[in-house]
């Protein structure tokens, strides 16, 4: 029987911990993919999933189904402990330089390279939204509670994010997309 | 507001492997992760030219002298 998110996270609730084993293979492909396109470094990804993944069971209780989709609820957390660990690191690093390394960015093909560098400059702001809404397939409401920003600011931040990819690769406005 | 198709074809283009690990793991796992993670290869992400090749070699020289004075005085 397939259940639904919201489902398994009932029954985990009610201390089923095969419902959460069952989400975290659900979840932990996308939640890696977030926040590795976020940040390109692939220990903080791993941690930030399981971090995640540790809120989820601390707090399962705060979940309840009638606020919103549980893949929300995850996206929010992971997003929350990623900007926590990358502010942590920026701490860090500012203290002892010598000790942190910039991300390796080897890429096998120049396509993914350029598409690496491009998210790269985009703000941390810009990122953020155009990852959740292109790659996760998640509504600009959603994107809204899990940012906590307005639906308005999701858009502006969209479209300028639009703007300087297709100014970056050369793209033509025509009159589709973005803007429209 | 619907998506710029011709974006969304580039973005995909940027496709993740995602290692296998599980859903926890005790802090010194993550501090020997930390430890031993894969570190960048320096040489294309810095340029090396004469001067900086010379530091490299110069520079321990200098600091045992440097150092060899002060524990002379």
């Amino acid at each position: 029987m397939n259940l639904t998110d919201e489902e398994l996270m009932e029954n985990f609730q009610n201390g089923d911990i095969h419902s959460l084993k069952e989400l975290y293979k659900r979840y932990r492909d996308p939640l890696y993919r977030f926040v590795y396109r976020h940040t390109q470094d692939e220990q903080l990804s791993m941690d930030a999933v399981q971090d995640t993944f540790l809120k989820l069971q601390e707090k399962r209780h705060y979940f309840n189904r009638e606020k919103g989709r549980l893949k929300t609820y995850l996206f929010q957390i992971a997003y929350n402990t990623m900007i926590t660990k990358i502010r942590r690191r920026e701490k860090w690093s500012r203290l002892l330089p010598f000790l942190y390394n910039k991300p390796v960015h080897v890429s096998d093909q120049e396509d993914k390279m350029d598409v690496e560098r491009l998210l790269r400059s985009l703000s941390e702001q810009q990122r953020t939204v155009i990852l959740l809404y292109y790659y996760h397939d998640l509504s600009q409401q959603d994107i809204a509670r899990i940012l906590n920003i307005s639906v308005g600011t999701v858009k502006s931040r969209i479209h300028l994010a639009i703007q300087k990819m297709r100014k970056e690769w050369g793209i033509e406005a025509n009159g589709k997309g973005s803007g429209n | 507001m619907e998506k710029d198709r011709e974006i969304e074809k580039i973005l995909k283009t940027f496709i993740v492997d995602v290692p296998d690990f599980p859903m926890g793991s005790s802090k010194l796992e993550r501090i020997s992760n930390w430890l031993f993670e894969k570190a960048p290869y320096p040489i294309p992400e810095k340029k090396i030219n004469f001067q900086k090749m010379v530091f490299v070699q110069v520079a321990p020289i200098l600091f045992s002298l440097a150092i060899a004075v002060c524990l002379i005085l």
